[in-house]
């Protein structure tokens, strides 16, 4: 199945890519989804949004809108076609 | 201690000019800025007085920590009665005006009555003089700073005015600083105008005194260090400004599309803050007196225009709430805001308002006298029909008055997204329950920065709640109202919230201050000025049913996108929170509460 990796805020500008593919096979974890992104981007995206294995602070990581936050964080499964969202450390207005 | 202990009385009737003492006791009381200027303004003027009458008073005061080295220790409040919402009206500016106010070594200012003709007012240490503007009226906010900026000949003053939308009484016009910082909200600019004060010119070296020196610096030093580590303040807003809202708000499905009738906007990517960077138009960022953090951004057109912003609110204002999505037009739009002197959330929101009415046929053809079709998406509409509002022209006259009076006078003011008749921000809250609790219950109306519950329920600071959760959420709208108020009376940015809590706050204060507040007392501080503006609100007529949101909001669910099906669920929400603040059934501070705070 095809996951859509969007990514944002200073991640967007530092690599200078809006989003990417990526296709698994099996349900995964959004952490290990994040490591395949990593790979696929040749950047590892991890220490931008988690330190000492937590979600930082201002961190956003949503699966079709939803923040997986609410769900079993870093441990949330993905089981089907979705778009993830990634924002490191954002702002207000 | 970090206050002159003066107050300067001007009436511009008679152009009387007097210093006053500041009283400790009111300082301790009230900290200063808001806390402070709401204080004098509630004992001095009738909650029942007309907003645009010259027995209407108009307050600057600067906070305990304005002019020091504290993190974004710049900004000073306008506390007056508000013409939009008859509510207390106290509206918030950064830039440097808020430093070279409290360096002429006046901590407040009041204006009194309405003067004979323009005037404006020149101070610094020596002097305060009303003076001659006859040549000023009429022209917008950039060329007035520019001709006050020569004609007093000193490179370091500072000017805040308004421009013509504030000349014109429009409802939604604002005082803007240093060109493009405003005092944006409540329509503090008309109550300028109806004084004929054009601007104020300040200059000044005097020094803020600080109790504990050395005590202060560290202080300071270990705040600018979190400021500078933390994710959101030192990262996220230095990099993308507070643009860097609209992707988040659309991705989760809280962004106020085509007036609130949908929550995402297809066209996003094309006017983010993301975007902004990506076309090129940012030239620097820019930061306000004493801010390490400096989310400010200067801006340059292909065109060659330059300009400060747009901000998040105004972006979103002219471009999703009208489905523009020519970022272009819509960073124009902003620069003409700020040139006319308008509100640029509630010039938006009332474009956006028109738009409906026009679409559903309450506003004609015929009535815009031959200008562009209100419909959304028409960009070129935005720049006319602001103009035209600036200038009070044609419709622009409806539209001046802003959002609720506009669509109340075509007989429809369901059609008007507003709390109190202020314009809400780019937040729906439909898909931020505290959020929304936040807007309804807010002393001047639709607003977002007296209560910011975006960061813990969407941006996880500090800590990350549901936003669709109701538990616990009055109990944190009430703790964010205190502290904010703590926050704006000590003449610091609400930004810096994001990183700091009540004890940085308080070990500020203190430091500069040699008050020696406990954090309670602190915490006590902001509530009782939290009441204090809510008792001026019932004095002026103002109760519990306007303590809600439109009817859209909490009857039509949100049609798509991740919060589909949702609607403010404001009834379950409201009894608690008054409970927990104290009050009534309806609303009312009860006596108990109101000696807890020496308030009776």
């Amino acid at each position: 199945m095809k996951i859509q990796v969007k990514l944002f805020a200073t991640l967007r500008l530092k690599l200078g890519v809006a989003g990417i593919e990526i296709e698994i096979d099996n349900p995964v974890t959004i952490m290990e989804l994040l490591k395949l992104s990593s790979k696929k981007l040749k950047f590892d995206i991890i220490p931008e949004l988690i330190e000492d294995g937590k979600i930082m602070v201002g961190t956003i990581l949503l699966i079709n809108g939803k923040n997986i936050f609410h769900a079993q964080k870093l441990e949330t499964m993905i089981t089907r076609e979705c778009e993830v969202s990634v924002f490191p450390p954002a702002g207000g207005g | 201690m970090s206050y002159h202990g003066k107050i300067l009385r001007i009436n511009l009737e008679t152009k009387e000019i007097k210093t006053e003492e500041l009283s400790k006791d009111l300082a301790r009381m009230y900290i200063g800025g808001r806390g402070m200027g709401t204080k004098i303004f509630y004992d001095e003027v009738d909650a029942k007085v007309d907003a645009l009458s010259p027995e209407n008073k108009l307050i600057f005061a600067t906070g305990a920590l304005t002019a020091t080295t504290a993190p974004t220790g710049g900004r000073y409040m306008v506390v007056t009665k508000s013409p939009l919402t008859s509510s207390i009206a106290s509206s918030n500016s950064g830039g440097f005006f808020g430093h070279k106010l409290k360096s002429t070594g006046y901590d407040v200012l009041i204006f009194e009555k309405k003067a004979k003709k323009a005037c404006y007012l020149y101070l610094d240490e020596e002097k305060a003089e009303l003076r001659d503007a006859t040549h000023l009226w009429g022209k917008d906010g950039h060329e007035t700073t520019d001709i006050l900026m020569e004609e007093v000949g000193e490179k370091t003053a500072k000017v805040a005015c308004i421009g013509p939308a504030g000349e014109n009484l429009s409802l939604i016009s604002g005082i803007m600083n240093d060109k493009n910082r405003a005092a944006g909200r409540s329509g503090v600019g008309a109550v300028m105008g109806s004084k004929m004060l054009k601007a104020i010119v300040v200059s000044g070296r005097k020094k803020t005194l600080i109790d504990d020196k050395e005590a202060f610096k560290t202080a300071v030093k270990q705040r600018v260090k979190i400021l500078k580590e933390n994710g959101i303040t030192g990262q996220g807003l230095p990099a993308l400004g507070t643009k860097v809202l609209d992707n988040i708000l659309n991705s989760i499905g809280a962004y106020p599309t085509r007036n609130f009738q949908k929550s995402q906007f297809e066209f996003v990517d094309e006017v983010s803050g993301e975007a902004l960077v990506e076309k090129g138009y940012l030239v620097k960022n820019v930061a306000c007196y004493a801010c390490p953090i400096a989310c400010g951004r200067l801006i340059e057109l292909p065109q060659g225009k330059k300009g400060e912003g747009p901000e998040y609110e105004a972006g979103w204002s002219f471009g999703a709430l009208c489905e523009v999505h020519d970022l272009n037009t819509i960073t124009q739009a902003n620069f003409l805001c700020n040139e006319l002197g308008l509100d640029s959330i509630s010039a938006g929101v009332t474009i956006a308002t028109a738009m409906e009415l026009y679409d559903r046929g309450y506003i004609k053809k015929e009535e815009l006298e031959k200008g562009p079709e209100l419909k959304f998406g028409n960009a070129e509409a935005i720049l006319y029909y602001i103009k035209k509002m600036g200038q009070n022209q044609g419709i622009g006259k409806k539209l001046a008055l802003g959002s609720y009076r506009l669509a109340e006078s075509y007989g429809h003011p369901e059609y008007s997204m507003t709390v109190k008749k202020m314009e809400i921000p780019a937040y729906d809250p439909r898909g931020i329950q505290g959020h929304g609790l936040g807007y309804a219950t807010n002393n001047r109306g639709g607003c977002h920065v007296r209560c910011y519950m975006i960061s813990p329920e969407v941006l996880g600071a500090p800590e990350k709640l549901d936003p669709q959760e109701l538990k616990d959420k009055p109990e944190w709208v009430k703790t964010l109202q205190d502290l904010t108020a703590v926050i704006d009376s000590s003449g610091l940015c609400l930004f810096t919230s994001f990183a700091l809590g009540a004890p940085d706050y308080t070990e500020l204060l203190n430091k500069a201050t040699g008050f020696n507040y406990s954090v309670e007392e602190i915490m006590l501080t902001g509530e009782r000025i939290w009441n204090l503006e809510r008792q001026f609100n019932l004095k002026a007529g103002l109760t519990a049913a306007d303590d809600t949101l439109p009817k859209r909001l909490l009857e039509d669910p949100i049609p798509a996108g991740p919060n589909k099906g949702h609607v403010h669920r404001l009834g379950e929400l409201l009894p608690h929170y008054y409970e927990i603040r104290g009050w009534s059934k309806d609303g009312i501070p009860t006596n108990e509460k109101l000696k807890e705070l020496s308030l009776l």
